[in-house]
């Protein structure tokens, strides 16, 4: 791909939007940035994986009883290890995020197609209350009252959150392919 | 795509190499080259003026149009 100075008409480095020198600050920004970020998300998901190898030992040695009373015992452990499933994917996805941002700038389809992964996640997570409400009315109809309620009380931020992120990678997916027209264009 | 550079046959009718128009449009081989090969989703008129001056030649000399398949049959039929 080819990149083209607006002014000059001359073109500049092809490839991926290391293109003008006036962008080259901008690049340097982004690119640093990301190597923080990355470099964030990598500790934390080291973090996440000897959190939850501690939770399984502690478990299993009976070292620590299951701190949340409100769970029981066969429960816990697979409600504990879902929940560091679901941080570690989406840190992880965060990661390969800031990864395709500093190997090939923000416009770029890895990027989008990281964001939309992360949208899909929240909103399954954000859609899973509701569903598990639904059928909870199904199966006890003396509920059902109690429905519209409770679907209120599940249109938590996680819902929201991943319905944002989703277009906000659908709209980074579309300046992608703007950004691709616009490196063709001599 | 239905519009066709011919930016090669233009350039071997004149005997200029690619590299000579890359200096006398002032645009790159890497892009001329995108655009000699049809990789080019579209042109400015600045870059075309530029080589139609350099080549001595109509933008039409350029540029040709041909409508694919689909296109030719509904016309015909």
């Amino acid at each position: 791909m080819a990149f083209m100075d607006a002014e000059t008409n001359q073109p500049s480095q092809p490839g991926s939007g290391h293109s003008t020198g006036s962008e080259t600050p901008r690049l340097r920004r982004v690119m640093k940035l990301s190597r923080a970020l990355r470099l964030i998300c990598r500790i934390l998901m080291a973090g996440l994986v000897l959190a939850s190898a501690a939770t399984v030992a502690n478990v299993f040695l009976g070292a620590a009883p299951p701190q949340n009373g409100a769970l029981p015992g066969p429960v816990y452990l697979p409600a504990v290890l879902l929940a560091y499933l679901w941080w570690f994917a989406s840190i992880l996805l965060l990661e390969r995020m800031f990864n395709a941002f500093l190997h090939h700038g923000v416009f770029h389809p890895a990027g989008a197609r990281c964001l939309k992964w992360l949208g899909a996640i929240y909103l399954l997570c954000g859609t899973l209350p509701v569903v598990g409400f639904v059928i909870q009315a199904i199966v006890d109809p003396a509920r059902v009252g109690e429905l519209l309620t409770l679907v209120v009380a599940a249109l938590n931020p996680a819902l929201l959150g991943g319905l944002i992120l989703l277009m906000i990678g659908w709209i980074l997916e579309e300046a992608c392919e703007l950004r691709a027209e616009q490196d063709l264009t001599i | 795509m239905p519009i066709n550079v011919r930016l090669d046959v233009l350039l071997a009718e004149r005997k200029m190499r690619l590299n000579e128009l890359a200096e006398r449009v002032g645009i790159t081989v890497p892009n001329l080259s995108v655009l000699k090969t049809g990789k080019a989703k579209a042109i400015k008129f600045s870059t075309l003026e530029a080589i139609c001056q350099a080549l001595n030649c109509e933008p039409g000399d350029l540029l040709h149009f041909e409508p694919d398949g689909r296109d030719s049959e509904s016309s015909d039929g």
